[in-house]
């Protein structure tokens, strides 16, 4: 049976690397690249023109976010696939390549022929992760969602009026605005505020924010907007 | 006769002194004397891994969920027969499936 051609888009920081990638992956039979930028926004422009089947990105690199191309490449809502390429052992960005929607993820380490597999893979709908790195990133995706359980159990410990000022806090107003907005004393604000962090397990407002936003709790509780 | 279904919020865990090794590009299970006990493909290698008597099976599912294609249903099917296998090469502790 005749091997299906994967129309292919290629991004990374390096020019160097993505010539070489144009050059080693275009010789190969059911491989066509469509093109290649430097850019994250460039990348994902030539996604969004040139429809390819699959995008493969690098990971970070010095003035380049690969997590951000691929996030970015899903959001256009193209049947496009996402491969990144990082580096072996990387556990984070493996993580992070998959919470950001990745399809796919080979290393550096990866033979041409390993490339050409998976990007034949993706295209047929199959997601490909290295063998070696599974189990460790099961157990990755398992531990940030165990977080995210507690991190919403405990959002919901708290009382309206804690949410109500704990919108505030994270919106950057001090208690005695907060107070006058909402119709309490300050003493009131500041035993609310006290106990917002106690029950979140956060030790200061800036915290409490980045726990906010980290697990998305105002729009998972349909509070403010979002 | 309807099958029973197992209970996914057991915590599946390997026998003590079990552990996986690297042999001809294989992945084996082997016993504390370093006896092969069952070959494991890839995922299978991965899932022994999650046994650990801390996790479910619930979330072993959805974790495969989110890293492949394939439905929850799917991934329930694979992960159960899977663990299956393990039981019935006697890797697990008994009664964690």
């Amino acid at each position: 049976m005749a091997l299906e051609t994967a129309t292919v888009v290629l991004g990374g920081g390096m020019p160097a690397v993505l010539e070489v990638l144009d050059f080693a992956l275009g010789r190969r039979p059911g491989v066509a690249i469509l093109g290649w930028d430097t850019s994250v926004q460039g990348t994902v422009d030539k996604v969004a023109a040139r429809s390819p089947d699959v995008a493969l990105v690098c990971a970070d690199l010095p003035d380049w976010d690969g997590i951000k191309a691929c996030t970015d490449i899903k959001r256009l809502g193209t049947p496009t696939r996402v491969i990144v390429v990082g580096s072996e052992g990387d556990q984070a960005t493996l993580i992070s390549a998959v919470k950001a929607g990745a399809d796919g993820y080979v290393t550096v380490a990866d033979s041409v022929d390993d490339l050409v597999g998976a990007l034949h893979q993706v295209h047929r709908g199959e997601s490909r992760v290295p063998p070696l790195m599974l189990g460790s990133l099961l157990r990755g995706l398992i531990e940030l969602r165990r977080e995210d359980d507690a991190a919403v159990e405990r959002f919901a410990s708290l009382g309206n009026r804690e949410r109500e000022v704990l919108v505030e806090l994270v919106a950057g107003l001090d208690h005695h605005t907060i107070a006058t907005k909402l119709h309490l004393s300050p003493h009131t604000v500041r035993t609310h505020s006290q106990n917002i962090l106690t029950k979140l397990g956060v030790h200061s407002r800036l915290e409490a924010a980045r726990f906010v936003f980290e697990h998305d709790l105002f729009s998972r509780f349909g509070i403010g907007d979002g | 006769m309807r099958e029973q279904m197992p209970d996914t919020t057991l915590r599946p865990c390997h026998l003590p002194g079990t552990r996986l090794e690297q042999r001809g590009g294989r992945v084996i299970v082997c016993d504390a004397d370093g006896k092969a006990m069952l070959a494991l493909n890839e995922s299978a290698a991965a899932l022994w891994e999650l046994c650990d008597g801390s996790t479910t099976i619930d979330e072993m599912v959805m974790a495969i969920c989110e890293v492949s294609s394939i439905s929850v249903h799917q991934a329930r099917d694979d992960v159960e027969r899977t663990l299956g296998e393990f039981e019935r090469a006697g890797l697990l502790l008994a009664g964690d499936v």
